[in-house]
């Protein structure tokens, strides 16, 4: 089970619970999907509408928002007709979503500054958190100099899945070895992100949801899944476990200065058991490791969005 | 190494929507990069071209027994088998993907493998 499968499994357990769950995508945007909205009394006041219900917008009080697919637009439209219609979209239905008063997770904004890799490794390590040693560059000389220093991966900061000539590829964490660094042709031509190796016994990801955190050790079964866990599905073998206090503090200290209130964290767990941040992934997955060791994440975000809360994260 | 002009032009007057380089305020109300399609006939650059980063893209093997696909129930917004049977009910996934047992329509999701 995915994340994103959550919302199925809500409507689904909800449906006679009293809790009114509605499913929305945005890419239904104009042509399954209408938008009326009035401003009232400082907050908009409308409906949004497919053709098998209505949501009235002042009946929200929480919204799960995970990876938005963009609008569909009809085809008949030229290119100049196609930006106007994207950027009022964007502007309108995407200005009076994000600012109802309601409990997002995660708030759109939000959303939008997590997907910075530097500027969450920044902020991980302000928070007190271990982090790894880390080139943000377009430098091939800065890349062979880093690269000197010690053992090194690359990972990308964003585009880890492409679609290429209808193919759908994907990049893993990758050792930098002999071959990658005698040829950087193509580096200047982009930035890329190149990080020291962490020794590692284990791995861990600590889903924090709300005020809820759960920790799970990820332990890698194969030589490729020992450099990146997501290769090996197969083997990967998960157990719920408890992080240092110094661990939980620094990842509540970054939630809060993100402004957060969902995030998947990965770490590394060194030999010498100390913890090393890699990434805090907002829309992070969570239900393949559900499955696994029986941890209530489901339920700690359904009681999370029922409860809701007016003034926690409104932007 | 060749630049890419992106001076505006008629037509093009709004790409910052889509191609701001700082977050700004194009990122605030993220989707998906659906502005990006992809070619069916798209083949990678040549080498020094092509970002350095990219070699390393590979086609993403698929193991395990493929998930019934279903349909969109947009009534009881879960997706459904043939008989209208929600797919939820029915254990967890056999796939690593997720495109075709959340209840969303159209495209598989981004997320193709647990991340």
């Amino acid at each position: 089970m995915s994340a994103t499968r959550a919302p199925t499994r809500w409507c689904w357990s909800w449906k006679n619970g009293g809790v009114e769950v509605h499913r929305l995508d945005t890419a239904w945007f104009p042509v399954q999907l209408r938008l009326s909205a009035r401003l009232r009394g400082g907050r908009w006041a409308g409906h949004l509408r497919t053709e098998h219900r209505t949501v009235e917008l002042e009946a929200i009080h929480a919204i799960w928002y995970r990876s938005p697919k963009a609008y569909r637009f009809p085809p008949e439209l030229n290119t100049v007709e196609l930006d106007h219609a994207k950027v009022e979209a964007k502007y309108g239905l995407g200005g009076v979503l994000m600012s109802l008063p309601v409990l997002w997770v995660n708030h759109p904004s939000r959303l939008a500054d997590s997907a910075y890799k530097p500027f969450q490794l920044a902020v991980a390590a302000r928070c007190g958190l271990n982090v790894a040693d880390t080139l943000i560059t377009n430098s091939k000389a800065s890349v062979e100099s880093f690269a000197n220093e010690g053992r090194t991966v690359t990972k990308m900061l964003g585009a880890v899945s492409i679609v290429e000539g209808g193919v759908r590829k994907f990049a893993h964490t990758d050792l930098v070895d002999d071959a990658g660094l005698g040829d950087l042709r193509g580096i200047e031509v982009t930035v890329h992100q190149i990080q020291r190796w962490v020794s590692k016994k284990h791995e861990a990801r600590i889903f924090v949801v709300g005020n809820h955190i759960t920790t799970v050790a990820i332990y890698a079964h194969s030589v490729s899944g020992y450099i990146d866990w997501r290769t090996g599905y197969d083997s990967n073998t998960y157990e719920l476990i408890e992080p240092p206090a110094s661990v939980v503090a620094g990842v509540r200290r970054l939630m809060t200065e993100m402004r957060l209130v969902y995030g998947a964290f990965d770490f590394i767990i060194g030999p010498d058991d100390t913890w090393t941040f890699l990434e805090v992934n907002a829309g992070g997955q969570y239900g393949w490791i559900e499955e696994a060791t029986g941890a209530p994440i489901t339920g700690q975000l359904a009681e999370l969005l029922t409860k809701g809360n007016s003034d926690r994260n409104r932007d | 190494m060749q630049v890419a002009d992106i001076t505006p032009r008629p037509g093009r007057d709004s790409y910052r929507f889509v191609d701001e380089p700082l977050a700004g305020d194009s990122a605030q109300f993220p989707l998906s990069r659906g502005s990006l399609g992809s070619r069916p006939r798209d083949e990678p650059s040549r080498v020094g071209v092509r970002p350095w980063g990219l070699r390393r893209m590979a086609p993403v093997p698929f193991r395990g027994v493929p998930s019934s696909k279903g349909r969109y129930d947009p009534v009881r917004q879960v997706r459904v088998d043939g008989e209208g049977r929600p797919l939820i009910e029915m254990g967890p996934p056999t796939a690593p993907t997720t495109g075709s047992t959340d209840g969303s329509e159209g495209d598989p999701s981004e997320d193709y493998v647990n991340d």
